[in-house]
């Protein structure tokens, strides 16, 4: 069983004509794409050809030259900048960190706060997450204030997030003036109301499916219409079933907002994560793009591995941040998480803009390397990616990417 | 694949599978199983008993899911071998220069009295969210 997709009758291919590449069939239509993200939408005649060797006369010729598919004119500088700027080699540290604030104390959060400010990097983003707002607000004040000195101090961007179910409109008004994100932990069921908001005013949102949500362009409507700036669509379950109904979802919303995009301020967060073609871009990718920190000070290598003690790099009090280099559950993690050590992955088109976080891994397939070929979680990102590349030859789907500052040129 | 006696048992060829493969497959099943192995110079035996009484349909999903982690680590294993000249090169400065923490602020260095009036914020923002407590 394999998600990749073949050619029936694969075209004859001349040696030293086309640059390495990985192909996908979307529809009726080739999607090619290198390892470092750049990419063309061939119809199969069009894919035919360029296997079989384009001359320079031919108009195809400059569109695949310019990037990079073609043997005879590859730019190696060009590449090996990309290869150099997409891999590891410039990764910098994790740049999110989650503080999942049931049961954390003052003291832990100012020890959390200190670890985070160790963290490299060029700029830092703590995510606060919690149900309610009121029993957790001395810590949520204080993490808002420490947090915003010690950027100024260090002269790094902070930005703060605050996630939760519920919260009061002065608290949200506190935030705001404070500079501090709010997202909204949403249950979608059904058909939106439009005339019930949310539980708080927020510009984010973090949006479970749930019993059957249904109308994904109204819900786009519902959150256009009460602020929202971007949201992060979630499956109701991770099982083929909640992949397949999550990816049908997802089409017809992401649809929404390209028709409408000229118009709507709403932001896809799968997108803008998936497209950036960095491993440490990937929303919940183990140690590369977050870190998570427990009540009781304990740091873990993602938010799905907290409370999992197999995920656990210390205790935040007597951890320093280049220990994570030597633990053992960091270097599996990032062993795992690369796309060139996983069967499928490595040989997959969306290798440049997916993998899975080894911590999801585990939960799904009992291991930290996972079976990409059963797994829902790999369905579901390949849904995705689906659902955004086959409209990359749709100008408004590139002037709406233009417009999240996602390059895909 | 024969199902006896509440188990599931099968052969399987030996240079097609190695014992880290087989071992994979039983750390996929975790508790729900235990696995016995014996070999001889061309197969490995494989037993197959759950831990509580299984109907046939299930013990046949166990093994299949037993399988599925065999041969997914075999296979993997062989991918890493052949990709390890690219991993390799991004792994090992990676992992050789270690994760280099921020380095103390100079200006707290410095001048001491920087590093005390921070510590005196801090203590302040301690005892206002102490006092919402």
């Amino acid at each position: 069983m394999s998600r990749l997709t073949s050619l029936e009758k694969p075209p004859k291919a001349r040696a030293g004509a086309c640059a390495p590449h990985q192909y996908r069939i979307l529809g009726r239509r080739v999607l090619i794409t290198d390892e470092h993200g750049r990419w063309a939408l061939l119809t199969r005649k069009e894919y035919d050809r360029f296997l079989a060797g384009l001359k320079p006369s031919d108009p195809l010729w400059p569109v695949l030259q310019a990037r990079g598919f073609l043997a005879g004119a590859f730019d190696f500088d060009g590449a090996a900048r990309r290869q150099f700027e997409r891999s590891l080699l410039s990764w910098k540290g994790p740049g999110a960190h989650v503080l999942l604030l049931e049961g954390m104390e003052l003291d832990a959060a100012r020890r959390i706060v200190d670890f985070v400010f160790a963290c490299p990097g060029p700029q830092l983003t703590l995510e606060l997450v919690f149900d309610d707002a009121a029993p957790r607000w001395p810590v949520i004040w204080f993490i808002a204030q420490y947090a915003r000195r010690r950027g100024e101090w260090s002269r790094r961007p902070v930005f703060l997030i605050a996630r939760a179910r519920t919260m009061t409109s002065g608290r949200a008004d506190f935030l705001r003036s404070h500079g501090v994100t709010r997202c909204a932990a949403l249950e979608l069921a059904g058909k939106p109301d439009m005339g019930k908001g949310p539980p708080f005013r927020a510009q984010r949102a973090r949006a479970r499916l749930g019993a059957g949500a249904a109308d994904p362009r109204a819900w786009a409507r519902w959150f256009e219409k009460w602020g929202f700036e971007s949201v992060r669509l979630l499956p109701s379950g991770l099982d083929e079933k909640g992949a397949a109904e999550f990816t049908a979802f997802y089409a017809e919303f992401l649809d929404h907002l390209i028709e409408d995009g000229e118009r709507l301020n709403l932001r896809d967060e799968w997108a803008l994560g998936m497209l950036g073609g960095r491993l440490w871009n990937l929303p919940g990718m183990d140690v590369l793009e977050q870190l998570a920190y427990d009540g009781a000070g304990r740091v873990f290598t993602s938010e799905e591995a907290a409370g999992n003690e197999e995920f656990s790099l210390g205790a935040v009090s007597r951890l320093h941040y280049p220990d994570v280099a030597l633990s053992p559950v960091a270097r599996a993690a990032l062993a795992a998480a690369h796309p060139d050590n996983q069967p499928l992955c490595s040989q997959c088109a969306y290798r440049p803009f997916c993998a899975l976080p080894p911590s999801l891994n585990r939960k799904i397939s009992g291991n930290v390397w996972g079976q990409t070929p059963s797994s829902p979680a790999c369905a579901l990102q390949m849904g995705i990616l689906d659902r955004i590349l086959e409209r990359l030859d749709d100008e408004k789907c590139i002037n709406l990417l233009n417009k999240w500052h996602v390059d895909m040129t | 694949m024969r199902v006896v006696k509440g188990a599931v048992a099968f052969k399987l060829d030996r240079p097609l599978y190695g014992a880290e493969a087989l071992a994979a497959g039983a750390l996929a099943l975790g508790t729900r199983a235990q696995v016995f192995v014996d070999e001889t110079k061309t197969a490995f035996s494989v037993e197959i008993r759950p831990a509580s009484a299984l109907p046939a349909a299930a013990l046949l999903a166990l093994a299949g899911e037993f399988l599925n982690e065999a041969l997914n680590h075999e296979y993997r294993q062989r991918v890493v071998q052949a990709n390890a000249p690219l991993t390799q090169a991004v792994f090992a400065p990676l992992f050789a220069k270690g994760f280099p923490a921020v380095p103390a602020d100079p200006l707290e260095e410095l001048e001491p009295q920087v590093k005390a009036d921070r510590a005196r914020d801090l203590e302040e923002l301690l005892e206002r969210a102490r006092g919402m407590l």
